[in-house]
């Protein structure tokens, strides 16, 4: 029948007995532990309760509700403009990964001179941004870096853009063209004895059309 | 024409997936920690606001947990789950600010007053109703309001709010009950 | 003789004369430039003004400075070249016994 208005606004927080008397020997924690499971195992002494069913009803537009008012308020942040970003990024900017020292070579005895690990992956890094349809997640310098002359394998992990394959593009040309430059690179900007440049495709990307921003000012 | 090809990397890293993102990261690229800054920060700014009651502390809750979180991305082992670890990053903070005010004298049992309820005069509109029920959540006791947050923003168990708060999981699922009656009874004078 | 024979923001400006040399970052043991900067990440500063560090021990100075090179440039060679600029600078004032220079690049591009 039809589902009366009262009782269900009438549940008192306080009393369970009461709760559990109206709702079939359910409880409100109950019903919203059903939903969480998306009603499976479906259990008939909640189902065919007509008083679960509208409370059951009651919990989803709670959700709903509270999924706008969490967006709201996510969306709110969001366009914030008071700096926030900046301010977490000029105090993250400090704390470089340097990682191991990669020494150069020199004719001065009091000379000291070095790349750090950080530096030589940022470039490569830069090297792979350079090329269309690729971006490089992880670079890995393989031996020992500290050592003039030790064989390094550089390990790349990489994601590829599947419309610069629309374009007539394939993986092993992309990588190619990565392996092209990262070693131009190395071999401007390090002294490391190069053994071998080893790529990985571990994830195709889809690159979405990025559409036309209404007006958002940059920082 | 370099700053054409920064502007594309740019695009390509806002589109680019968690994963990438605090692998890059994890590797000492600034630029694509910005963008998960950007991408996760509000939700963070929301939660811990909510978790603290007010924002006050926000921005430097949220400032600390992503230092902490650049420091420690390199140790985070699978980069896809990103989002739920700065969750949980700034879930803790904001509850050890909490802590740090003393303010935890009711985190037990003690407030039964609910909030005055708003009896709206006019038929229910959306946008109305919405800030009504942000309100309400604003106004819950502080215990149920943190668990309610760590619940439905930090996806956290049970058991999970229970060690965090430090509290038995029986008091845990009392709270949350109270909370979603609140708010029920709430959204229902908006029927 | 505890004082460096010379004033240390002189050093920067001729270590970023040098083409190719963008940046100076606060420099030292590439430990402690990490753990230190846990504790300025915390308290907002401004930039130390000096970024190279002079040190004089029974061996002579000890000069180190980190630098950022700039696109288009090839590290090592700017590398050598802040060397010899650092060397020159002390050459000029005075002639100290020079133990050490290090330079650490820490960004390139």
């Amino acid at each position: 029948m039809n589902t009366p208005d009262t009782p269900f606004v009438a549940f008192d927080p306080e009393e369970q007995a009461e709760e559990q008397a109206r709702l079939s020997g359910h409880t409100i924690e109950d019903l919203n532990d059903y939903l969480d499971r998306g009603r499976t195992p479906s259990d008939s002494s909640i189902d065919d309760s007509p008083a679960c069913t509208t409370a059951l009803t009651r919990l989803e537009r709670l959700r709903s509700a509270l999924r706008r008012v969490d967006s709201a308020a996510v969306d709110r942040e969001a366009a914030r403009n008071d700096g926030w970003v900046a301010t977490i990024i000029d105090s993250i900017r400090l704390e470089t990964r340097a990682g191991r020292r990669i020494p150069l070579a020199s004719d001065s005895p009091v000379a000291r001179l070095a790349l750090t690990e950080g530096a030589v992956i940022g470039v490569l890094r830069t090297a792979g941004d350079g090329i269309d349809g690729i971006l490089i997640s992880r670079c890995r310098l393989d031996g020992d870096v500290t050592e003039p002359g030790a064989p390094i394998t550089v390990r790349l992990e990489v994601s590829v853009g599947t419309d610069g394959m629309d374009a007539g593009e394939s993986v092993p040309v992309l990588t190619a063209r990565l392996r092209a430059a990262v070693y131009a690179v190395l071999v401007q900007q390090t002294e490391l004895s190069i053994a071998a440049v080893d790529i990985t495709v571990t994830d195709l990307y889809l690159r979405t059309t990025p559409s036309t921003p209404e007006g958002d000012a940059d920082e | 024409m370099t700053t054409v090809t920064r502007l594309a990397v740019a695009s390509a890293l806002d589109t680019a997936s968690d994963a990438l993102l605090a692998d890059r990261a994890a590797d000492g690229d600034v630029r694509a920690f910005e963008v998960l800054v950007r991408r996760h920060g509000p939700l963070m700014r929301v939660h811990a606001t909510r978790i603290l009651g007010s924002n006050d502390e926000t921005d430097d809750v949220v400032q600390e947990s992503f230092i902490t979180a650049w420091r420690q991305l390199p140790t985070l082992e699978n980069g896809a789950a990103v989002k739920s670890w700065l969750m949980r990053i700034c879930g803790r903070k904001s509850i050890d600010r909490v802590r740090a005010r003393r303010d935890h004298a009711d985190i037990t049992e003690t407030d039964a007053a609910a909030p005055a309820a708003l009896t709206p005069h006019h038929v229910a509109e959306t946008q109305e109703q919405a800030e009504a029920l942000a309100r309400c959540l604003a106004e819950l006791p502080d215990d149920q309001r943190r668990c309610w947050t760590l619940r439905e923003l930090g996806e956290y168990s049970y058991t999970d709010i229970a060690e965090e708060l430090d509290l038995p999981v029986s008091t845990v699922r009392g709270l949350l009950a109270r909370a979603r009656k609140t708010l029920l009874r709430e959204l229902e004078d908006w029927r | 003789m505890s004082e460096p024979a010379v004033a240390p923001d002189r050093l920067d400006d001729d270590i970023l004369a040098v083409p190719g040399v963008d940046a100076l970052y606060p420099a030292g043991p590439l430990l402690a430039t990490v753990v230190t900067s846990v504790v300025a990440a915390l308290i907002p500063s401004v930039d130390a003004p000096n970024p190279v560090v002079v040190v004089e021990r029974s061996g002579g100075l000890s000069i180190a400075a980190n630098i950022g090179v700039g696109p288009d440039h090839a590290a090592p060679d700017v590398c050598r070249r802040v060397h010899d600029a650092i060397a020159e600078h002390f050459s000029r004032a005075g002639d100290p016994v020079i133990a050490e220079i290090a330079v650490t690049v820490a960004r390139i591009g």
